[in-house]
Formats: C-alpha cells, structure tokens, sequence
C-alpha cells in the first residue's frame, strides 16, 4: 500500500478496505492529532476531535472527489470539530483582540515566519502553549493550513485587521526565543 | 515549514489508536456489506432496460403470434391450439393466392 496514493486509499475504503484505512491513518494520523491540539490546547479534546475526524472520513469515503491533497480535506473537518467544539466550550466569544492592539498591524508574509526554523523544538512548544488561545488558535490556522487573512477571519468570525492583529502578536512572542541551540 | 510541520505532528498512542480502530471496525464492515448491495443493485439497473426490452419483445412476439392464430382461426375455424407450422406456411400461401386473384382481376 506504500506506493498507492491517498486518493486510491480513500476508493478502497468507500469499498470496505480495512488496510486502506489504516494506511491513512499511518499516514496523516500524527498531523490530524497534532493539529486538534494545538488549537484545543489539550489532549483529550485533541484525541476526541481526532477520533470523530476519523469517524466522518470513513462515513464520507464513498463521496470523496479526489481533487485536491487528502490533507487538506482531513484538515477541513478536523479545523471545523475543533471550532465547533471550541464554539460549544464559550472559548471563542472573547477572540476580539483589545481595540488598541488591532490597530496597525503589519501584514505578516509566511516567508518572515521562517524564524521557527531556528527555535529549538521544546522552547517553541512550551512558548506556543503559553500564547492566549486567540492567538494560538489563529496561528495554527495560519501556519497549518495556508488560509488567508480572510478564510481565518471568517472562520473566527473576526475581522481581517484583529486576525492580523493577532498573528503580529504571536510572531513578536515568538521571535525572542529565535536563535536557540536546535 | 519543516520545523512547524515538525511541531505539528503528535504521534497518537497505541490506545488512542485500538480504540479508533475498535469504533471505525464496523463502520467499516458496514461499507464492505453496502458495496455489495450497491454492486447488485447497479447490476440490477444495467441490466434494467435489457430486461424491460425483453419484455416487450416477448408481449410483441405473443401478440402477434395470436393474432396469426386468430387469423388462421377465422380462415380454418379451428383451435388456434392444435395449429402447426403448415398451417402458417398455408396462410402464406393465402396471401400469394390473393394477390394473385387481384392481379387477375386488373389483368381481366
């Protein structure tokens, strides 16, 4: 199954292929955790989220259209449980940055993120889950899944000024543990 | 980025996953049983307007041999059952014998 692409995995599931699910969970298991949790902030809503993505692929296999990547359309149902989820919890009511932050925050380029490259592992990681989960939330949408101001701002039901607002806060967090040993 | 992509990934455990493949199992199993259904049912609608041709084909073919019966009955005033096929080569026979007549008579 190693050679067999995911869009071929997902045929063999709508068929009832057992191998072929497990394949893709080999395969994109790790993300789909790995992305849940840093925008629940824990592991068991990580692991409950991720459980239930699995689930609706499964129940959607014989309905996908092979057209863009399989991790792009895991990613989507996972980001919309992991919302809805946040939704049900009250934990996005309070996303709107302060008044004063959102203003003037410079468009952030992906390319000027590639400082995490120099920040060692285990520092990003504890300094990411000390970010405010606004600012957590909006950068792993960001860093994760390429969308835009606009897709992120209508997915918080923000606006495009308080999400740029809030990755230029996450990005200055950031940039001082720049230059660690990796 | 290969360091966020790094980041990223969380491997879940081994009882994270017995447990996903324990709920996926029959949802699963589930699809193999539909598939098949599915297969049988499209089968079913392929050979759907072969069948309703045949069908028909058979409908026309009756009707028409029971109208040469019929035919056959008024001319001989026999039972259509106990006819052979003399009897319908003898109707063509008939029909030759009539256009031969008509032929005559515009000959005459």
């Amino acid at each position: 199954m190693k050679n067999v692409s995911d869009g071929e995995l997902m045929s063999a599931l709508a068929k009832g292929n057992q191998s072929a699910f497990r394949e893709l969970f080999q395969r994109h298991g790790s993300s789909v955790m790995g992305f849940s949790r840093r925008l629940l902030g824990s592991l068991e809503a990580a692991e409950e989220i991720s459980q239930e993505t699995w689930i609706r692929v499964v129940k959607s296999a014989e309905d996908y259209q092979d057209r863009g990547t399989f991790r792009a359309y895991v990613f989507t149902i996972a980001r919309r449980l992991s919302l809805n989820w946040l939704r049900k919890q009250n934990r996005l009511v309070n996303f709107e940055p302060d008044e004063w932050e959102s203003q003037a925050a410079p468009e952030t380029d992906r390319l000027e993120w590639q400082f995490i490259e120099r920040i060692e592992l285990a520092r990003l990681k504890s300094t990411f889950e000390a970010l405010p989960e606004n600012q957590r939330v909006a950068l792993t949408l960001w860093l994760s899944e390429d969308l835009s101001y606009e897709q992120i701002a209508n997915q918080l039901g923000l606006s495009v000024s308080a999400i740029k607002s809030l990755l230029f806060r996450a990005r200055q967090t950031l940039e001082k543990f720049q230059g660690g040993a990796t | 980025m290969k360091r966020w992509n790094e980041f990223l990934d969380e491997r879940p455990s081994a009882d994270f996953e017995n447990r996903l493949m324990a709920e996926v199992a029959p949802l699963i199993e589930e699809r193999k049983k539909n598939q098949s259904t599915d297969s049988w049912w499209k089968l079913w609608m392929g050979l759907a307007p072969f069948a309703a041709g045949l069908v028909a084909w058979i409908w026309h073919f009756e009707s028409t041999e029971s109208g040469v019966e019929h035919d056959l009955m008024a001319v001989f005033g026999s039972d259509s059952s106990e006819l052979v096929a003399e009897d319908l080569e003898l109707l063509d026979d008939i029909e030759l014998l009539e256009e031969w007549e008509t032929l005559e008579k515009w000959n005459s």
